[in-house]
């Protein structure tokens, strides 16, 4: 006890250094958004790396679950084929998909990210929409040669655009935090019907994602007179928890509807 | 005077960007006569708090406060190298016409240099030509600035 009082002593000029330091830097990297993404996107080229190594050993353990999403998804997609749901419809965007694996994901943290083992190789840019199997995962944040970050939608700054199923209404996805089975939705207003176990889509305005794909079901909601606006919170059907597999969606005619519609602001 | 510095900075010197690469910091003054006296824990929060003040000022929190932090830190090794010794008393603060106009702005040019060096580099996270220009030319202007106001007390 006496040394370590001693040791105090002797040092509190460091010491007190050391904090105040610490403090101001911890400031530095929450506060300023432009370069904390240049950090964010040169770390990761390096902690990307680390994860693939552990990554290809621990995925040994889970080859079982991940063959049963496979097969599930196989056979979806047969099923899809066999109804001819698959036509090549003019009026319709066309999206590309590019497959990738997830090897590093985080749920439990206020802000989520999850990083996919491609990058600007494989042609993938940041604002593109990541979706797996299930539903919504994301979107590119930043991209290095090999390695992709993603913003999953479990994150304060993200916000999609989604519809609901039945009723067309448009509104957006946010997620406040603590539970990665459940988000809220806002903007959808107090006179819109709304049933427990509705199914919410992305609707299709966006260029990030095609129309039609699933995000959750409804699970409860309430009318809120102050906003005007239903807080609805919904259910997700992607398990972050579980997922192991995404799709990067590449769509190419978005740079052409951007470019249209910059025209408006300029 | 610390209030007026501080203005000064932040309602004058943070609006001027001289020829797109100088940015002089004048309320460094503050921190740079500080006599030897005082304490050194005090010495660092009074850093942390200048530079904050400026950060919050200028929307840039933690920089400022991280670069004054280390100015203090290396400011009594760097006294020592300068400063010639039993010129003055612990209590004096070490402004020009104490300590001499030579060691004076030696003194302050390696301070502010260090300084700007961490300052530049948070804000840019980056080193390149251009910016060691910047550090450069902004330790240069800062200090004749801060020369000129040890002027102004010469006589007083």
């Amino acid at each position: 006890m006496q040394n370590l009082l001693r040791f105090i002593r002797m040092y509190n000029f460091l010491i007190i250094f050391l904090l105040l330091e610490g403090y101001s830097i911890n400031l530095y990297l929450k506060h300023n958004s432009f370069q904390n993404n240049i950090i964010l996107s040169n770390t990761n080229k390096y902690t990307g790396k680390v994860y693939q190594i552990s990554n290809n050993i621990t995925q040994y353990f889970k080859l079982q679950t991940i063959n049963n999403q496979l097969l599930n998804e196989n056979s979806k997609l047969y099923n899809r084929i066999s109804n001819n749901e698959i036509k090549d419809r003019d009026d319709e965007k066309k999206f590309n998909y590019i497959s990738s694996k997830i090897i590093n994901n985080s749920i439990f943290k206020r802000n989520n990210y999850l990083t996919i083992s491609k990058g600007e190789k494989h042609g993938i840019k940041e604002g593109m929409g990541v979706i797996c199997e299930n539903g919504v995962i994301g979107v590119v944040h930043s991209t290095s040669n090999n390695y992709s970050l993603i913003i999953s939608i479990l994150n304060k700054k993200s916000a999609i655009s989604i519809c609901l199923k039945k009723q067309n209404n448009y509104g957006s996805l946010k997620w406040s935090g603590f539970n990665y089975k459940i988000a809220n939705i806002e903007n959808i207003p107090n006179h819109v019907k709304t049933v427990i176990g509705d199914t919410i889509i992305t609707n299709g305005y966006s260029t990030i994602f095609p129309a039609g794909i699933n995000i959750g079901t409804i699970k409860s909601f309430k009318e809120n007179s102050e906003t005007g606006n239903k807080d609805i919170i919904i259910d997700l059907f992607t398990d972050f928890n579980q997922v192991k597999y995404v799709y990067v969606v590449k769509s190419e005619e978005s740079i052409e509807q951007l470019n249209l519609e910059s025209l408006i602001h300029e | 005077m610390l209030p007026i510095y501080l203005i000064i900075q932040i309602y004058i010197l943070n609006e001027i960007l001289f020829a797109s690469y100088i940015n002089p910091y004048i309320y460094l003054i503050i921190l740079i006569i500080m006599p030897y006296k005082i304490p050194k824990w005090f010495l660092l929060f009074y850093a942390f708090i200048i530079g904050f003040l400026i950060d919050l000022f200028s929307g840039t929190l933690g920089i400022h406060s991280s670069a004054c932090l280390i100015l203090v830190l290396l400011k009594s090794p760097i006294s020592k190298i300068t400063i010639p010794h039993n010129i003055i008393e612990e209590t004096d603060e070490l402004v020009m016409q104490k300590i001499g106009a030579k060691s004076f702005i030696l003194f302050s040019f390696i301070l502010v240099l260090i300084h700007h060096t961490i300052l530049f580099i948070l804000e840019h996270v980056a080193l390149d030509f251009q910016i060691l220009l910047k550090i450069i030319a902004s330790t240069i202007i800062t200090t004749i600035i801060i020369s000129i106001t040890q002027l102004f007390f010469f006589k007083s």
